[in-house]
Formats: structure tokens, C-alpha cells, sequence
């Protein structure tokens, strides 16, 4: 009798054992995925249902709004919880790698990364020397420029430096009766969240040669666009809204206003592509260079997006396995043509890419003596670049600045206080 | 059995009916009071810890350092800003909403057909949630598309940037937050009325109190504890405001910038942008005691002879 209760409770022991164990291996075998683009989310799900057709390995992918994605990951990355693996940018990675939170590739991931990718875009995520995560996504900003707007103000190509950008905005802005402007020449980044407002300045400013923040020979950082090509790429929307009322800030905005033959031309990614493609399929439009201060030396911001394996995840491996996965043709040209987010990498032809969609073309361009301006690696950016976003959009509705270069002056290093004070909190000063 | 043994013995029943009711009064309380100590006290009581730390959400090392963070507050001007302009859009929306929540209620007070269709009608946008409400309305102020400019253009008049122009734009949020919290203050304010005896005024008629006489010395003095209800939460409410700013006045179409930054959005940002936990947290406290004086300040301008 004693014997056969000890047997009952061994087995029951073992079942319960082999249950845990079963449930636990087919945990082991699933891994989730966050990004914080939505768009993405269609070619990550395609490529996890094929990786879970060839390896039986379950890929779970949750897109959320961008600064919801920041939030969870704040919360999750440091009590453990984070997912197997997450994609973010070179700017938001720092603080996370500086707490110890992210594993390095295994050795055939980094062999992977170090032959395929772009060499600026692996030194932008080189952190203290080591790169932790795979580049998914590595994007220039571009001009948009509506040929058809163009024509009708007698103009047949897209501006080639700044006096042009204020001579073609000029010629194709149409006013009202008042002299208000009905359609704009261009449509520059005004408002809307601080951080974007300040990257799309950094646009023009590194078409004139200049920088956010500069790097100082102790490795500490100083707010370095309150120099000469600050002040001119300031003056330079400021003309722009207020002295020739080419832009407004009552009309609509962006690729919107684009889309709708509203403004002739604004800077972006290459997400529109694909946007007008499917919402205003007749645009007949192009993309170009970021016109330069001076003819011949311009820049653009450039930024990136990686896969990263927090060392809280279970299922490292299996997430490592995936990222490689991810990184066949099928998907990467899927993401670039059809999403418009190319992969900065340097092992593939996208020429049939550029060959169904011309408008791609310009994200092979680099010219000499063409700066790409980057975020710096450093935990204090996005504080710093929304901060100072917030005082540009208030200098853009300021009209006493237009012809005041003192008051241009005033509002710039102010902001460069405030910029120097963040570095200060944050030791990086 | 002699009566004082009898009378004990009930006694003793007694009690032991009320320790019974006692436990489970507690048993049924428990559950809750834990609720309500972990979702409500202890998070109240770790914003104070957090708002004495240089706590970083994401940074492992957070040290204690005082009232920094509170010093800090007073001269950090987008703070300022904030507290500004939450302080005029909580003084407009609370005054008001609650006189013309009033000014309704009396309206409809005697009960009929029409008076239950125009509750409901005003009651409706409190039941909309906020977020679907800010975007319907953004559209509304839509300054190119927008039905409010198509209607003052059709008469003529120049369009407005409802939500674009800053000395505007904070007036249209606090339009929209009226309208949106006007029929809950009604219905409010309702409930309190139809409460008040038809005798007192039939009393005051024959004492030649009608119109304003009636209403200064019966309905206000009875509406004392439901106004003051009402000026708290919408007290709280209004300096709470967040969601409405946000959906309305972020991203690409139109955004005043600081025109309409308010302290919950202001904390938001530290918090949850930045991750200065702790320098957030020093703003929920300043926000909490400017809330809890104010709202000290209304029991006792509000105060009658039952509390």
C-alpha cells in the first residue's frame, strides 16, 4: 500500500515535471520582437511566418507608436523584461549599452556586420569600440521637388544651392489677395514634435557645412550650431517664412500638403515614396540632394535603425538566428521598395529597386565633399535636439528676426546654453 | 433563569452578531483597502521618494539629492510656461463650465419630453472618450479644411488658425474642454436641484421670494455641497490636462509649440521622454500641493453648517 503511494506520487512528480518541461521548451522556442515603425511590421511578420516554416521556431512582432516603443523599452530593458529582440536608433541605444543591458553579436553575426554593412553606418553604432547591434535601415534625408509645379513656373530641375532654394521657393509659392500664401514653395518642418523640427533643421545646417554638437578633443561634447552656419541656416527659414513668405504656417504641411500639389517642394526620408505611390499615385514628382549653402558642398542627416539582443533574453540564439534571417534579399528589398527603408548594405545590387522606382535612385548618390550629419552617441540627444527644437519652432513665428542678425544670434546661443547645461547633467560636458 | 443572566446572555449575543458583522465588514473591506493601497497610496508615496532622487528610468545608479529637483523646478522657464498656462486654462474651463452648467440645469430643471432630449444631448460628449473627441475636433479646427473656417469664410470672414496660431490655440483646447465636461456638471448640478423641496419654494413665494430672491437665498445655499463637488473635480480635472493637448496639438499639421504646453504634458516629457523619473516626480508634487491648496481653498469658501 505505502509502495504504491510512493508510486503515485513519483509519477504524478514526473508528469508534472515533463509538463513544466514541455511548457518550458516551447516557451524557449518563441521570441518576440518590438519596433517602433509600424510600417515595418507587414515584412517582419512575413519573415517570422517563413522562419517558422523552416525552423518550427515561433516569432512573435508587436510595432507600437515610436515614443510608445521608447517608453516600454525604458521600463522593460532594465527590470529584465524586454523582448528577445528590439530595433531602434543609434541615438536611443547609449544609455541602454552604458547599463549593461545589451549582449554582443555571436562571432558569425559580427562577421556578417562587419562585411556587409556601410563602413559610416558601422561607425555610427561603434560604441566604445564594439558594435552590438545588426543595421536594419540606414536613411538619408532628400529633397522632394513637384516637376509638374516646377514647370509651370518655368522651372525644369530641382535647386541646386541656397540661392536657388529662395529664388524657385519665391517663384512657385502662389498667394492670396491679401498676400497670404495659398500654395508654398516649400514646406519646411515648423512644429510637431521638438526632436524632428531640430532634425530637419540639422538638414540644412549640414548643407551649409555645420553641426549640432561638436565632439571636443576630451570626448566631451558642446552645442556647436550657434556658429556662422547656424546663424545662416536660421536666417534661412526665417527669409523663407517671413521675408518672402514661401512657407506658412496656415497651410497644410509636409508630405500632406505635398501629396495635395499644396507645396512644391520639403525634405524627408524615403517613406513618401511608397506614401504617394499609393495615395497620390498622378504626383509627378522627384527627389534630389539637399541643395547646398554654396553649389557643389552640401550634407543631409543620416540615421540608422539596428537589431539589438538584450542579455535578458531567454532565447538569444534563436533571436540571433532570426536577425540573420531577416537580413535575406526577400525581406530587406521588400522593406526598401514597398516601406521605403533601405538597408545600408554594401553586399547587395539594388539596381532593380532603383529600376521600378526611379525616385529611390538618390539614395545612392553621395557626391564628394557631401557631409552626412549624424546623431551622436550619447544618452543627453534626444533631450538635446527636442529642447532645442521647441526654441526653433518658437524663433520660426518670430518676424522681428527677419533682417536682425543680432536677435538670429540671441536665440541661438541661447539655445546653446540650455544645450550645454543638458550635456552638463548628463556628465557629458 | 434570572433576568440579569438572561439580559447577559443577549448582551453576549449581541456582540457576538457585531463581531461578526465586523469581520465581515473587514473581510469585505480588505480587498479593497489593498487595492487601494497598492494603486493609490504606496505610488503617491514612492512619487515623493522619487522626486528626492536623481532617479533615471533606464541609468542603474540613482542617487539621493534633496530638494534639488524642486529647486531646480523654479527656474526652469517651460515649467513656468506650463504652470501659466494650465493655471488659465484650469481658472476659464472651471468658471465657466460651472456657470453654464448651472445656468442649464436651472434651465431644465422641471422634467419633460424636450428637457430629457437635451440632457442627453449635452450629456453625450462626456461620454465620448477623449481621444476620438480631440481628433473629431482637431478636424473641426482644421484651418484648410476645417468646418468651422468653411462656415466663417462662406460669411466672408478671414479663416482662422484655430490650433496653428499661438494666441489662439490654447482658447480653442479650452473651448473644446468645455463643451466636453459641460453636460456631466449639468447633470450634476440636476441631481442637486430636483433634491431641493418644492415646499421651500412655495414657502418663499408667499414670503414674496421668487426669480433671484428665490434663488439667492434657497437654490444657492443648497447647492453649496454639490458646487463644491463640482469645483473640485473640475479643479482636478482641468489642471490635469493632457490628452486633449496632446492629440490636438502634436505632429506635422499644426502645433503652437509652448503657446499650449500644459504640466501633465510638461511632466510627460520628463518622465517618459527624457526618463528624469525623479525630476517628473518633483513636478507631480509641486502639481499635487497646488491641486490640494486650491481645493482646501474651495471647502472653505464653500463651507456650510454640515461639514
Amino acid at each position: 500500500m505505502r509502495n504504491r503511494r510512493l508510486l503515485v506520487v513519483a509519477l504524478t512528480l514526473i508528469l508534472a515535471f515533463s509538463l513544466v518541461s514541455v511548457v518550458r521548451a516551447r516557451k524557449n522556442d518563441k521570441i518576440s520582437v518590438w519596433i517602433g515603425w509600424s510600417q515595418l511590421l507587414p515584412v517582419y511578420q512575413e519573415a517570422a511566418e517563413d522562419f517558422e516554416a523552416k525552423t518550427g521556431k515561433k516569432v512573435e512582432v508587436l510595432a507600437f507608436p515610436l515614443r510608445e516603443f521608447e517608453r516600454k523599452l525604458a521600463v522593460s530593458v532594465p527590470a529584465g523584461n524586454a523582448p528577445d529582440i528590439f530595433v531602434t536608433s543609434e541615438y536611443i541605444i547609449p544609455q541602454y549599452i552604458e547599463g549593461g543591458y545589451i549582449s554582443l553579436p555571436p562571432r558569425n553575426v559580427s562577421k556578417f556586420i562587419s562585411k556587409s554593412f556601410d563602413p559610416n553606418t558601422l561607425k555610427l553604432n561603434t560604441f566604445d569600440g564594439k558594435i552590438y547591434g545588426v543595421p536594419q535601415i540606414g536613411i538619408a534625408r532628400i529633397l522632394y521637388w513637384n516637376k509638374d509645379l516646377f514647370a509651370k513656373a518655368g522651372l525644369n530641375a530641382p535647386p541646386k544651392d541656397w540661392n536657388e532654394l529662395l529664388e524657385y521657393s519665391k517663384k512657385l509659392t502662389t498667394y492670396d489677395k491679401n498676400g497670404e500664401p495659398v500654395r508654398t514653395g516649400i514646406s519646411l518642418r515648423k512644429f510637431g514634435g521638438g526632436s524632428g523640427v531640430t532634425e530637419k533643421f540639422q538638414i540644412f545646417l549640414a548643407s551649409a557645412g555645420g553641426e549640432i554638437l561638436k565632439q571636443t578633443s576630451d570626448g566631451k561634447w558642446r552645442a556647436a550650431y550657434n556658429d556662422e552656419t547656424g546663424r545662416e541656416t536660421l536666417k534661412l527659414y526665417i527669409d523663407l517664412i517671413h521675408k518672402y513668405k514661401a512657407d506658412s504656417f496656415d497651410t497644410k504641411q509636409d508630405s500632406e500638403a505635398f501629396a495635395l500639389g499644396h507645396t512644391a517642394m520639403f525634405v524627408r526620408e524615403f517613406w513618401p515614396i511608397p506614401y504617394f505611390k499609393e495615395n497620390a499615385p498622378d504626383l509627378n514628382y522627384g527627389t534630389a540632394l539637399i541643395p547646398g549653402k554654396i553649389e557643389g558642398k552640401s550634407g543631409t542627416v543620416y540615421s540608422s535603425e539596428s537589431a539589438f539582443v538584450p542579455k535578458s533574453s531567454k532565447n538569444s540564439k534563436t533571436a540571433w538566428e532570426f536577425i540573420m534571417f531577416f537580413n535575406d534579399d526577400k525581406y530587406i528589398k521588400k522593406m526598401f521598395e514597398e516601406i521605403g527603408w533601405p538597408a545600408p548594405r554594401i553586399d547587395m545590387d539594388f539596381s532593380d529597386v532603383f529600376a521600378r522606382e526611379p525616385a529611390y535612385a538618390v539614395a545612392n548618390e553621395r557626391p564628394e565633399g557631401y557631409k552626412y550629419s549624424t546623431y551622436p552617441p550619447i544618452s543627453a540627444a534626444d533631450e538635446v535636439w527636442t529642447k532645442f527644437g521647441e526654441r526653433l519652432e518658437a524663433a520660426f513665428r518670430d518676424p522681428s528676426l527677419v533682417d536682425n542678425p543680432e536677435g538670429i544670434k540671441k536665440v541661438l546661443d541661447d539655445a546653446a546654453k540650455e544645450t550645454n547645461n543638458i550635456l552638463k547633467e548628463n556628465g557629458l560636458y | 433563569m434570572p433576568k440579569t443572566s438572561t439580559g447577559t446572555k443577549f448582551k453576549y449575543k449581541i456582540k457576538g452578531l457585531e463581531r461578526r458583522k465586523f469581520r465581515f465588514a473587514m473581510a469585505v473591506m480588505i480587498p479593497t483597502v489593498i487595492l487601494y493601497l497598492v494603486l493609490r497610496i504606496i505610488p503617491i508615496l514612492g512619487t515623493f521618494y522619487l522626486s528626492l532622487h536623481r532617479w533615471n528610468l533606464i541609468k542603474p545608479y540613482r542617487p539621493f539629492i534633496g530638494l534639488q529637483n524642486f529647486a531646480k523646478i523654479f527656474e526652469d522657464k517651460t515649467f513656468g510656461v506650463a504652470l501659466v498656462n494650465t493655471t488659465i486654462f484650469t481658472i476659464i474651463v472651471v468658471l465657466v463650465s460651472v456657470i453654464l452648467a448651472l445656468l442649464l440645469a436651472l434651465a431644465l430643471k422641471k422634467k419633460s419630453r424636450i428637457g430629457s432630449f437635451y440632457e442627453f444631448a449635452y450629456f453625450l460628449p462626456f461620454v465620448i472618450p477623449m481621444v476620438p473627441v480631440s481628433i473629431i475636433w482637431k478636424w473641426l479646427y482644421d484651418r484648410t479644411y476645417g468646418v468651422i473656417n468653411f462656415v466663417l469664410t462662406s460669411m466672408g470672414l478671414k479663416a482662422v488658425g484655430w490650433l496653428t496660431d499661438p494666441d489662439i490655440a490654447l482658447y480653442s483646447i479650452i473651448i473644446m474642454s468645455i463643451w466636453k465636461v459641460l453636460g456631466y456638471y449639468m447633470v450634476l448640478f440636476l441631481v442637486g436641484l430636483r433634491n431641493i423641496p418644492e415646499q421651500y419654494y412655495e414657502a418663499a413665494a408667499v414670503d414674496g421670494a421668487v426669480g433671484w430672491n428665490s434663488f439667492r437665498h434657497i437654490t444657492f445655499p443648497l447647492l453649496k455641497r454639490m458646487t463644491l463637488y463640482i469645483c473640485v473635480i473640475a479643479t482636478i480635472q482641468a489642471f490635469n490636462v493632457f490628452t486633449q493637448v496632446y492629440v490636438m496639438t502634436t505632429g506635422t499639421q499644426g502645433a503652437p509649440a509652448a503657446a499650449v504646453r500644459v504640466l501633465v504634458y510638461e511632466i510627460y516629457q520628463n518622465g517618459f521622454r527624457y526618463f528624469k523619473m525623479g525630476y517628473a516626480s518633483a513636478q507631480v508634487v509641486v502639481l499635487f500641493a497646488i491641486v490640494m491648496i486650491i481645493s482646501l481653498l474651495q471647502f472653505k469658501f464653500f463651507k456650510t453648517e454640515d461639514y
